[in-house]
């Protein structure tokens, strides 16, 4: 390791290192339409479509404020799970990661890169989504719980980094897509992003505990007023473990190679 | 690395025990407001059930997922299946109001009385998506379902312009087919047009109306786009000319004077049917139902504030006439045994009638006018389905809408029985009948309003309590009328002097002067601990109106005429003479001139209220 090395370098030329490989890990990632066009895209079209053109009343819910939590879990899942997973794998595999690690550039600088990059692709997933609710879906929402809204999104990213970083470090190359398209889509629709849980039998609501992405949605709804009786500090506890364990995993798997 | 797999350990225990705790006891759904929940599956046994056409003096009906899935004397079912015992009770398809204005609570003040479709004559179209969206949905709902007419067709200044609602009038023939496919884009079900030129309510409220040309190009317009078209009309003589033309049918009956044999049997010929509103006509003719319907117990309770203020509310006098109640009457059973279909409809919305709660006093005036319970009825269900199209209702038979009322008795024979409502259901659900707390609770009590005394003495257009005189005019509902206020003397007196025109161009136009007692202006205060109200007035002879905004905002208020006399009069009012005013919530008093249009000035002093 060269880290030594570095960290003796002044402060400054080291934050520039973390922002420049962060820079260019978006703009790399903007400039991969097979990855950022569903990522941005996919989200909002679902959105629009189910929350906006489909009708249907659901009670005393507000169909649009609902979806827009709930597809706001799901637009910042994408790019924390394939920005680790699937480029972490593909470095791998290309030995990009390899020339990277015995670069003089700490290996943090790598990490911080993807979750950056993960939190400006949710970041503007949520401002598209929150356009179309609030431009055609009738939603009425403070600016303050929209922040805030923004805030626990954002923050509910890092799980899903963790997963991400995890499967990334268990396959190599294109199969990564497989396993995250695998663990992204169920998990999106059973922890009720797509559609809402109430759609579901019983069983399976109740089997939306174990998904981490719901714990998330439970937050979001509470945040934006859809749902009351929120135990946040439940659901905070599982994704900050959730993270804790996946990282370690990952940890586990990386350093045991 | 030794702690990274006891790490994992523990963060995996832990996830454990907490997706355990946050597994939910009861996961969360869509609340169905003002619906309790109910079996999906049911049947309703051994009841009378009227079935929109014939009675079965005993039948079972089964429901499932909201619609009735089958209808016989005795049906076989599995043991576990809900059941309603319907001994003693009739079941009737769900009411059908066929002349409504629906805004606001409407539809849920409809549907606790009842009545789970409505047809609407005139409201805002922006509502029609919606109405459509609704109504083919299954699920539970607290509201009734609407066809409506979107924006009535009328001439420019015609009636339907007064409302203040932006409206695009048809003022030439070569429009018409372009104004019915704006409509229907617009969502509206059928087209309703105008014909009336205000002649039946007497001299003075005479209104520009549609003439021949452009209705018939409007009746090929209808036609060519395959739409129903039908008619506002107040005369015999109009009556017939439209449906002669080819209106579908008539929204009124026709009310300036009993139609002979001839007219009617030349109706009768066309197959065009009418829905009388023979509730608000008995506004119009000065005895409205609505304050009896008001009182009728079972049907007070599940009232909300805004249908009794509603019920209580009375037309200006100046267009109140007793003969329309008489002659609508008669023409109703002139036309019903020349064998014209009547469909039930109340014209709620207006004063003297509420949502849902005028459909029974329909019904009631429409064995009044010589129908029997059971045409009136098959008026308030099959009849209106048939006639509207509404394909999926209006009946009890296997396939339809499990749109349901259980009464306790037989209106088959006597009409005022379908107040005794026991159970109703909307699209197989329970519909919870209480009144919105909300609207319940919006009656609070209203501040006490002690003596007034306005002797003009000071320097402001205040009284001597302080409250503010303010001019009063019909800008709102689109009127172009004005009106000054000044305080003026003369030798060691003071008064206000009101000046001002009225014009042209709203149904009933007025200015004139207001005093406001509330604080905020407009908001109410209880008056009812005072009797008596008087002033001295002078003016040019006008006859002048004065009038009581109380109860609901938007209520029509409760007016007394009287003349004013070049000297100086007094004039005293008691305040329990006002039909339909709410003493109890006061917003404001106004002294107002009104047709006929032109300039006004009256001079006012010495007002009190005591």
């Amino acid at each position: 390791m060269t880290s030594n090395v570095i960290s003796a370098s002044p402060a400054w030329m080291l934050s520039r290192i973390y922002w420049r490989e962060a820079g260019y890990e978006f703009l790399r990632m903007l400039r991969t339409p097979a990855f950022a066009l569903p990522t941005l895209i996919f989200p909002l079209v679902f959105y629009v479509m189910f929350a906006i053109v489909l009708p249907g009343r659901w009670g005393d819910f507000d169909k649009s404020a609902y979806l827009l939590a709930t597809y706001g879990v799901f637009g910042i899942m994408g790019p924390a799970l394939f920005g680790f997973g699937v480029g972490l794998a593909l470095e791998r595999e290309s030995g990009w990661l390899a020339l990277k690690q015995v670069s003089p550039m700490p290996t943090g600088a790598y990490f911080f890169a993807k979750i950056a990059m993960s939190l400006c692709f949710g970041l503007v997933v949520v401002i598209l989504l929150s356009i179309a609710a609030v431009g055609f879906g009738d939603v009425e929402i403070a600016l303050d719980r929209w922040l805030l809204l923004v805030a626990v999104l954002l923050l509910g990213t890092l799980p899903f980094c963790a997963i991400g970083l995890w499967i990334g470090t268990l396959v190599k190359g294109q199969a990564a897509v497989a396993i995250v398209n695998l663990v992204y889509l169920p998990m999106s629709i059973l922890s009720g992003l797509w559609m809402p849980l109430f759609a579901f039998p019983q069983f399976l609501q109740k089997a939306a505990v174990i998904w981490p992405s719901w714990h998330l949605a439970q937050l979001s709804l509470g945040v934006i007023g859809q749902i009351s009786d929120v135990r946040y500090l439940l659901h905070v506890s599982v994704l900050l473990l959730t993270t804790a364990l996946f990282l370690s995993l990952a940890a586990m798997r990386l350093r045991g190679r | 690395m030794r702690p990274l797999p006891l790490i994992v350990v523990g963060c995996a225990f832990a996830l454990a025990a907490l997706m355990l705790m946050s597994i939910p006891p009861q996961p969360p759904a869509p609340g169905k407001p003002a619906t309790t929940p109910s079996p999906s599956e049911f049947v309703i046994s051994k009841a009378r059930v009227f079935d929109g056409e014939t009675t079965w003096p005993r039948a079972d009906v089964r429901i499932k997922d909201g619609l009735i899935t089958a209808i016989a004397e005795q049906l076989e079912w599995p043991s576990g299946l809900a059941v309603v015992d319907g001994s003693g009770k009739t079941l009737l398809p769900g009411l059908i109001d066929a002349h409504v204005h629906s805004w606001g609570e409407a539809r849920q003040q409809m549907l606790r009385f009842g009545v789970t479709t409505a047809l609407d004559m005139f409201s805002d179209p922006a509502q029609l998506p919606g109405f459509r969206r609704d109504r083919a949905s299954l699920a539970a709902t607290d509201r009734a379902d609407i066809w409506g007419a979107g924006a009535l067709i009328t001439a420019r200044g015609g009636h339907g312009t007064q409302f203040g609602m932006a409206l695009e009038t048809f003022d030439d023939a070569a429009q018409a087919q372009a104004l019915v496919e704006s409509r229907i884009a617009q969502g509206s079900d059928f087209i309703k047009f105008v014909v009336d030129d205000g002649h039946a309510y007497g001299e003075g409220h005479e209104l520009p109306t549609l003439d021949s040309t452009r209705i018939t190009a409007l009746l090929a317009a209808t036609r060519a786009a395959k739409t129903m078209a039908v008619a506002h009309v107040a005369q015999v003589d109009t009556a017939v000319a439209m449906l002669r033309a080819g209106a579908d049918g008539l929204v009124h009956v026709f009310s300036d004077r009993q139609a002979n044999q001839q007219e009617i049997a030349v109706m009768a010929e066309t197959g065009g049917w009418v829905i009388p509103t023979l509730s608000v006509i008995s506004g119009l003719s000065g005895e409205s139902v609505g304050p009896a319907l008001g009182d009728d117990p079972a049907i007070a309770r599940l009232l909300d504030a805004a249908q009794r203020d509603s019920l209580r509310a009375t037309y200006p006098p100046q267009f109140q006439n007793a003969k329309h109640l008489p002659n609508a009457l008669a023409n109703v059973a002139a036309l019903r045994r020349a064998g014209v279909d009547i469909l039930a409809g109340t014209d709620a919305g207006n004063p003297g009638t509420a949502h849902g709660a005028s459909l029974h006093g329909e019904l009631e005036l429409l064995v009044r006018a010589g129908l029997s319970a059971s045409d009136a009825l098959r008026a308030a269900t099959a009849l209106p389905a048939t006639h509207f199209g509404l394909a999926d209702r209006g009946r009890i038979a296997v396939g339809l809408r499990a749109d349901l009322l259980l009464v306790e008795g037989d209106p088959t024979t006597d009409i005022r029985v379908t107040r005794q409502i026991v159970t109703i259901w909307k699209n197989g659900a329970v519909v919870a009948r209480k009144p919105a707390p909300s609207a319940v609770s919006n009656v609070q009590a209203s501040p006490a309003l002690a003596a007034i005394d306005s002797p003009f003495s000071g320097k402001a257009l205040r009284t001597t309590q302080g409250q503010h005189w303010a001019p009063s005019i019909d800008a709102f509902v689109g009127g172009k009328s004005t009106a000054v206020l000044t305080l003026e003397s003369e030798g060691d007196t003071s008064f206000m002097r009101a000046t001002g025109a009225v014009a042209t161009g709203t149904v009933y136009p007025w200015a004139g002067a207001a005093l406001l007692p509330g604080d905020p202006p407009m908001s109410a205060v209880d008056a009812s601990q005072l009797t008596e109200l008087s002033f001295r007035l002078r003016g040019d002879g006008r006859e002048l109106l004065l009038m009581l905004l109380t109860g609901e905002n938007n209520q029509a208020p409760a007016m007394q005429r009287f003349s004013s006399t070049r000297d100086w009069q007094t004039h005293r009012f008691k305040l329990a003479d006002f039909q339909g005013a709410d003493a109890t919530r006061l917003r404001a008093i106004a002294i107002t001139a009104s047709l006929p249009a032109g300039e006004f000035a009256f001079e006012l002093d010495d007002f009190e209220l005591q």
